[in-house]
């Protein structure tokens, strides 16, 4: 049996007293596999990766990456896609590029210039000069770029062109590998539903419903969409 | 081209059904190489393991072949495929039928549009 | 890695401090034209050194303007790279917090000594450019620097030529860690509104400057009255047993305390920050 990507225990997280985030979290995850986590607005999703990352630190429980306890080490092995954009405007985008190939050993230059190429993006241009849908894109292109093992994407594909997010998805799938996986969160459920391995379905910082995507037609005749607007009536 | 699948029908059976009926319908050739999972992922835009899915289904039905290390070619076994594609058009046919009394056709009007129709032969 | 994230952090803040730098050099051409004029014509009748003076003024202000200059784009690049939405990559990079901080340290003591040497520099081509006949206004400065390089090397047995090295040893020391101290207590107080305060962080920060301004005022008040009061103090206990050496040591020993607690208090600030960072970060 190998190593799970990700595994978390006993996650706990609270903003404030008696208002945890997460409770008693517990999450597995194994190489391969892309999972939608799904939910709705506050259910502790963001936090989840936020948590992963590196951005929060947990009151109690456990994260392991590959089987190693999440530390600043561990973020080499994990590409993060938060919601909103974390550039310094004044960088161009070849300095990103640089930047990251700087930072991170993984990063594949030649696949990023490519992906740059294919929408149509200029490299040489300021990012503070790029609309916020373009923003989104080379953001997007920058962590997919990454060979990771684990890839945490926050919303993905929330505020682009339906053309977008169609490279978008093609390009996550293009991605897979046996040894890397992807936790995406989303609110369009039924564009992410024919990429996905696994969903969860996430409420008041809990897991109450998962399974693979696909078995979901078959078993309850319904579609993940409206399942999930069922189930979260 | 993007592939819209149906709101009804598990996503790798939809795909199992395609697939079949380009192999029947001569889109891929017989004994040809069959694309990769990878491309198919893409052309689909669907997750890889939904295609390993369809694709192991294919081959239980026979009308594919896996040789490992090589890859996946569509069967040169005709009859095979004959019988598929006997199966096929009877499934086919059975639906219209099937249809056609759901809409209150009746046999008759039915093989009155049936001799008339310029189409069949 | 603190090499990659100091490059970044460097980078970041020389783009505009050179240009404010080097104004500042070219300014004090100017100034010391101008005052080159004012000394070799001042007994000329009916002229007006207007442009001379203006020239002085400006120099004046674009002095203190690198200054302030240096200390913003510092608390800039603190910000933005920490508590901006830039933070969610700054985080999430495989580097240790404690070499993120050390690296934006480091970037501040850097430009808190490339600015003092600039000043300094700009000075010195002001002094350089005073005609040497007419240097009545300079000459009390190089003649007491003069002065004392005589005494020291001429009049001074050379078993206490030490002490003196000690001292300025001791000076420079504490010239480092004051240069230190400004950036360490400037990115204290920021960590300290941007972590603390949920709403308004720019207003906070600016608030626990100004706080800090006080502070330090009063603080510097009383330590200079203090001080005052322990040179009375000792010289009236030890009038008696008060020999050169006593002196020597007491002089060391008064710098080595000064070394000490703006050590500490350096060290003290770091880890807040530090401590900050770790727990109390909440991007929103």
């Amino acid at each position: 049996m190998s190593v799970p990507v990700i595994e978390c225990k006993n996650l706990c997280k609270s903003y404030k007293k008696n208002f945890p985030v997460l409770d008693s979290f517990d999450f597995s995850l194994e190489g391969g596999k892309i999972m939608g986590l799904l939910g709705p607005n506050g259910c502790g999703k963001s936090t989840f990766l936020k948590l992963i990352s590196g951005l929060l630190i947990a009151d109690s429980g456990t994260i392991e990456i590959c089987g190693i306890n999440r530390s600043e080490e561990t973020n080499k092995l994990i590409s993060y896609l938060p919601e909103r954009p974390y550039f310094n405007s004044k960088m161009t985008v070849e300095e990103m590029i640089r930047f990251f190939k700087t930072f991170y050993d993984d990063f594949d230059e030649l696949t990023a210039y490519k992906m740059l190429s294919d929408m149509s993006i200029d490299s040489k241009a300021q990012l503070k000069t790029l609309s916020k849908g373009t923003k989104e894109k080379v953001q997007l292109i920058l962590v997919m770029s990454r060979r990771a093992k684990l890839f945490l994407l926050d919303e993905p594909i929330g505020g682009v062109d339906p053309a977008a997010r169609d490279y978008i998805l093609r390009t996550i799938i293009g991605n897979y590998s046996e040894d890397a996986s992807v936790i995406i969160t989303t609110h369009l459920i039924a564009d992410i539903e024919p990429i996905i391995d696994n969903f969860a379905f996430m409420k008041n910082g809990k897991i109450f419903m998962s399974g693979v995507a696909d078995e979901v037609r078959e078993n309850t005749g319904k579609s993940l969409d409206v399942l999930f607007r069922e189930v979260f009536k | 081209m993007i592939w819209k699948f149906e709101t009804v029908g598990s996503i790798s059976g939809q795909i199992v059904s395609t697939l079949r009926n380009k192999i029947l319908c001569g889109e891929y050739k017989i004994g040809e190489q069959f694309p990769t999972v990878r491309s198919l992922a893409s052309d689909f835009a669907v997750n890889p393991n939904i295609i390993q899915k369809s694709l192991s289904v294919l081959e239980q039905e026979g009308l594919l072949i896996c040789k490992t290390t090589v890859g996946r070619f569509v069967t040169d076994d005709k009859t095979i495929l004959e019988k598929a594609r006997e199966e096929y058009k009877k499934s086919f046919i059975e639906a219209v039928l099937n249809k056609s009394a759901q809409l209150g056709i009746d046999k008759n009007t039915l093989i009155k549009y049936i001799n008339e129709s310029e189409v069949l032969k | 890695m603190m090499k990659k994230c100091f490059k970044y952090d460097f980078s970041y803040v020389i783009k505009t401090w050179w240009l404010a730098a080097v104004s500042l050099v070219l300014i004090s051409f100017g100034a010391g034209w101008g005052f080159r004029n004012i000394t070799l014509y001042s007994a000329a009748p009916n002229r007006h050194f207007i442009l001379e003076y203006g020239l002085i003024v400006v120099y004046i202000i674009a002095a203190g303007a690198l200054g302030i200059l240096t200390q913003v784009l510092l608390s800039i690049r603190l910000y933005t790279n920490f508590y901006s939405d830039e933070g969610y990559l700054t985080f999430t990079l495989p580097v240790k917090r404690s070499t993120l901080l050390k690296s934006k340290v480091l970037c501040g003591f850097v430009f808190e000594l490339l600015t003092a040497l600039t000043i300094i520099t700009s000075i010195v081509i002001i002094l350089a450019m005073v005609p040497s006949e007419h240097k009545e206004y300079f000459n009390l400065l190089q003649e007491t620097i003069c002065e004392f390089i005589q005494w020291f090397i001429l009049d001074i047995p050379n078993s206490e030529k030490i002490w003196f090295i000690l001292y300025l040893f001791e000076m420079f020391l504490i010239g480092i860690l004051a240069l230190l101290g400004i950036c360490t207590t400037l990115y204290m107080l920021i960590t300290l509104g941007a972590t603390l305060v949920k709403k308004f962080k720019i207003g906070a920060i600016i608030g626990f400057i100004v706080g800090a301004d006080y502070v330090f005022s009063i603080i510097s008040v009383a330590a200079g009255i203090s001080f005052t009061l322990w040179i009375d103090a000792a010289s009236y206990l030890f009038e008696d047993k008060m020999n050169v050496t006593t002196v020597f040591w007491i002089v060391l020993f008064m710098f080595f305390a000064l070394i000490v607690i703006l050590s500490t208090v350096i060290t003290l600030f770091v880890n807040i920050t530090q401590g900050l960072i770790d727990r109390k970060l909440n991007l929103q």
